[in-house]
C-alpha cells in the first residue's frame, strides 16, 4: 500500500531541511539520549554508586531525632528558610535533606545537602557521590556553563522539527517502513533502512521526548508571554497554580516562636489522613517563626496509577489547613499536566519494565541518529561531489562517530572511578575529570583508528572489557561480589553488576562475529563502496 | 538521494526563512496561545496546555515556513498574524 506522496518541490525542501537540522543536532542529541538512557536508572543504581547506602531496609523517619541530627551536623542551618526532607525509599535508604545556611542580609544563598540514616542517624554530605548526577547533568549538557541547557533545549526543539519533516518525507512509504529492515544490501541501503524503519517505530517515543525535553529546558519561553500579559510580570501566582505550597504567604517580620511540638503532632496527623498515599517529602518553612508552615507531599501507594502526586499544607500555630491537592479527590487538570509530563519523561509510571523499554528505545534512538549521519555520508559518495567534498563528509562523520561512540566505553569508567577514588572533598572533581578525560582520550583513539569499522571494533573491545571490569571493581573495592549481593538480597547492587556483565559479554560477542551470514554479493558491494574516495 | 539543488533557495532567502521559522514561528505560536487563553476565558487551562501544545505549534510553523517561496513574505505573514492575535488578546483580556 502506498500513500499519496508530496509534490517534488515540497519533498525536496523537506528532505533538505530534515538533513540539515538532523546533521546539526546529531552529536548533541546522541549525547542527550545516551546519557538520558542511563539516567533513567539513577535511583536504582544509587546503592551501587554509594556503598554507604548498601544497608538493609531501615526504620521509618523519626522526625524529632532527624531534626536534632541536622542541627548537630549543620549548626548554622537556617530554620526559617525552606527545609526539605525526602523520605527513605527502597532504592535509597537515606533521609535526603536539603536546606539553607544562615546568611547576612543581601548575601548570596548557600545550601546544604545531607544524607541521614534513619536508624543510626549518622549524617553524611548528600552530594558526595556523582555517577547519577554527572549523567543526569550531561543529559541536558549542563556541564557547559549557562548556555548548555538552552543549547539542549533548542536541540530538543529542532529534534521535533526533524521528526516532523522525517515523517513527511517518508509519508508515501509509511506502511512498508514498519518492517522493511534488512541487514543485506549496500551500506547506503542498510543505513537508509535502519534510519527510516527505526525512526518510524520509535516515532511516538521520540515525539514525546522532543516535546517534554523542550518543555523542561525552554519553560521560560512558554511562561514569559503569559506572565507578562496576564500576571503583570509576577511568576509566583503561576507557579502556585501547579504547586500550591508556592502560593503560601510568609511575613518576614513575624515574631519568633518554637513550633517543634506542633510540627511533630501535625506530621503524625497528616500521615494518617490519606491511607492510599505514603509521605514522599516534607517541606518546612519559617519553623522558628509565628507563621511556620508544614507542607506534606504524598505519593500514591498504587504503582499502576498515572497521577500519583498530592500534597497538603498546614499553618503550624493554628493547625489551619492552607491547601489540599489530592489525586482522585480535588486535583485539577491544571495541576496534573506537569506531573503527567514528568511521568512520561522519566518513565516512572510502570516500574522497571517501562524503564527497561525506555532504555532500549533510547538506545534505538541513538542508533537512528548514527545511521542518519552514516546515510548522509554514503549518499554523497558519488560523482556529483568533488573529492574534497567527499573527504570533508568522511572527516565530519569520523569526528561525529568518535565523539558519540567514544561515550560508551567512557561510561563504565565513570562507574569504576566512583568506587576507586577515595571519598573526600575532591572526590567528585576527580571522578568527573577521569570520566571526561577518558571520553576525550577515546575520541582521539577513534579518530586515529582511521576507518569506521576499525573504530567500532576498537570501541566494542574497550567497551566490552571495561563493562566487565565494572562489576569486578565493585567486588574488589567493596567485597560485594555478584554472588554476595545476591545472597544478601541486595538486588539493586546485584542488578547493576549483572547489567554491566551482560553488556560486556554482549559487546565482546558482537565483536567476535564477522557477519558470516552476509552473502558474497553483499560483502563485495560494501567493499567497493568503502574503496570509493577517502 | 540528497535533495535536488534547484528546489532550494539562495543564501539571503535562506537566512530570512530560517529566522522566520525559529523567531517568527515562536511569535505566532506564543501569540496564538495568548489569544486562545484570553478569548476562551480558561486562562489557566490554556496556559498549562501550552507547555506542550506551544512547542508542537511552533515546530509546525517551522515546517510550514520552508514551503514559502519568498522569505520577506513569510516574515510579513507571521508578523501580521502575531499582530492580529495580540490585538485580540489586548481587547479581550
Amino acid at each position: 500500500m502506498k500513500l499519496k506522496g508530496l509534490p517534488p518541490r515540497v519533498y525536496n525542501i523537506f528532505f533538505h531541511t530534515h538533513t540539515v537540522s538532523g546533521i546539526v543536532i546529531s552529536v548533541a542529541l546522541y549525547i542527550i539520549f545516551f546519557a538520558g538512557a542511563f539516567t533513567l536508572f539513577r535511583e536504582e543504581f544509587y546503592q551501587w554508586e554509594n556503598p554507604k547506602a548498601r544497608t538493609q531496609k531501615a526504620a521509618d523517619l523519626n522526625l524529632e531525632a532527624t531534626l536534632n541530627a541536622i542541627h548537630k551536623s549543620v549548626p548554622n542551618v537556617d530554620w526559617n528558610e525552606d527545609l526539605r526532607l525526602m523520605m527513605p525509599s527502597q532504592e535509597n535508604p537515606f533521609i535526603k535533606v536539603f536546606g539553607h545556611l544562615k546568611k547576612e542580609k543581601g548575601a548570596e544563598e548557600e545550601h546544604f545537602h545531607l544524607n541521614i540514616h534513619p536508624a543510626t542517624l549518622v549524617a553524611e554530605a548528600g552530594d558526595a557521590t556523582t555517577i547519577g548526577e554527572t549523567l543526569y547533568r550531561l543529559h541536558f549538557l549542563d556541564q557547559l556553563p549557562v548556555l548548555g541547557r538552552y543549547l539542549a533545549g533548542f536541540v530538543s526543539l529542532f529534534f521535533l522539527f526533524a521528526t516532523l519533516t522525517g515523517v513527511l518525507i517518508h509519508w508515501r512509504n509509511m506502511s512498508t517502513k514498519l518492517w522493511a529492515f534488512s541487514l543485506k544490501n549496500s551500506w547506503k541501503q542498510l543505513w537508509t533502512n535502519a534510519h527510516t524503519v527505526f525512526g518510524l517505530l520509535g516515532l511516538p517515543f521520540q515525539l514525546m521526548y522532543a516535546v517534554t525535553g523542550a518543555f523542561y529546558l525552554l519553560l521560560i519561553l512558554i511562561l514569559l508571554p503569559s506572565v507578562m500579559v496576564f500576571y503583570k510580570g509576577d511568576t509566583r501566582p503561576v507557579y502556585a497554580l501547579v504547586q500550591p505550597a508556592l502560593g503560601v504567604k510568609y511575613n518576614e517580620n513575624s515574631p519568633s516562636k518554637n513550633n517543634q511540638q506542633s510540627l511533630l503532632t501535625m506530621y503524625q496527623q497528616a500521615k494518617k489522613m490519606y491511607p492510599d498515599f505514603s509521605v514522599w517529602y516534607l517541606s518546612i518553612n519559617h519553623l522558628h517563626k509565628a507563621d511556620a508552615v508544614l507542607n506534606v507531599n504524598f505519593k500514591s501507594k498504587d504503582a499502576t496509577k498515572f497521577d500519583i502526586y498530592g500534597g497538603i499544607g498546614f499553618r503550624l500555630v493554628t493547625g489551619e489547613k492552607l491547601y489540599e491537592m489530592i489525586p482522585g479527590k480535588n486535583k485539577t487538570y491544571v495541576q496534573q499536566v506537569l506531573n503527567g509530563m514528568g511521568q512520561l519523561h522519566f518513565g516512572t509510571f510502570g516500574g522497571l519494565l517501562v524503564k527497561t523499554l525506555y532504555f532500549l528505545m533510547a538506545l534505538f534512538t541513538c542508533f537512528v541518529i548514527i545511521s542518519g549521519v552514516l546515510l548522509w555520508k554514503e549518499a554523497r559518495k558519488n560523482k556529483n561531489y568533488t573529492a574534497e567534498q567527499q573527504h570533508f563528509h568522511q572527516r565530519v562523520t569520523t569526528l561525529y562517530l568518535a565523539c558519540c561512540l567514544g561515550l560508551f566505553p567512557a561510561t563504565p569508567v565513570l562507574f569504576m572511578a566512583e568506587l576507586v577514588f577515595p571519598m573526600g572533598k575532591d572526590h567528585v572533581f576527580w571522578v568527573n575529570t577521569v570520566f571526561f578525560g577518558t571520553w576525550l582520550l577515546f575520541f582521539l583513539l577513534g579518530v586515529w583508528a582511521k576507518s569506521e569499522s576499525k573504530m567500532v571494533q576498537l570501541f566494542l573491545l574497550l567497551g566490552g572489557g571495561l563493562s566487565i571490569a565494572v562489576s569486578l571493581t565493585n567486588g574488589f573495592t567493596t567485597g560485594d561480589w555478584v554472588w554476595v549481593s545476591w545472597m544478601q538480597h541486595n538486588y539493586f547492587v546485584f542488578g547493576t553488576d549483572v547489567f554491566w556483565l551482560l553488556i560486556g559479554l554482549l559487546l565482546l560477542l558482537v565483536k567476535s562475529l564477522d557477519s558470516p551470514y552476509l552473502s558474497v554479493e553483499t560483502k563485495r558491494k560494501r567493499q567497493q563502496e568503502d574503496k570509493v574516495s577517502v | 538521494m540528497p535533495a535536488k539543488k534547484h528546489y532550494l533557495s539562495s543564501p539571503p532567502q535562506r537566512v530570512l526563512k530560517v529566522s522566520a521559522a525559529i523567531v517568527g514561528g515562536y511569535f505566532v505560536a506564543a501569540s496564538f496561545h495568548l489569544m486562545l487563553a484570553s478569548v476562551s476565558g480558561h486562562k489557566e487551562i490554556v496556559m498549562l496546555t501550552s507547555t506542550f501544545s506551544l512547542f508542537l505549534l511552533w515546530a509546525v510553523m517551522m515546517v510550514v515556513t520552508f514551503l514559502s517561496r519568498n522569505g520577506w513574505k513569510i516574515w510579513g505573514v507571521y508578523l501580521g498574524l502575531t499582530l492580529f492575535f495580540s490585538i485580540i488578546t489586548y481587547f479581550t483580556k
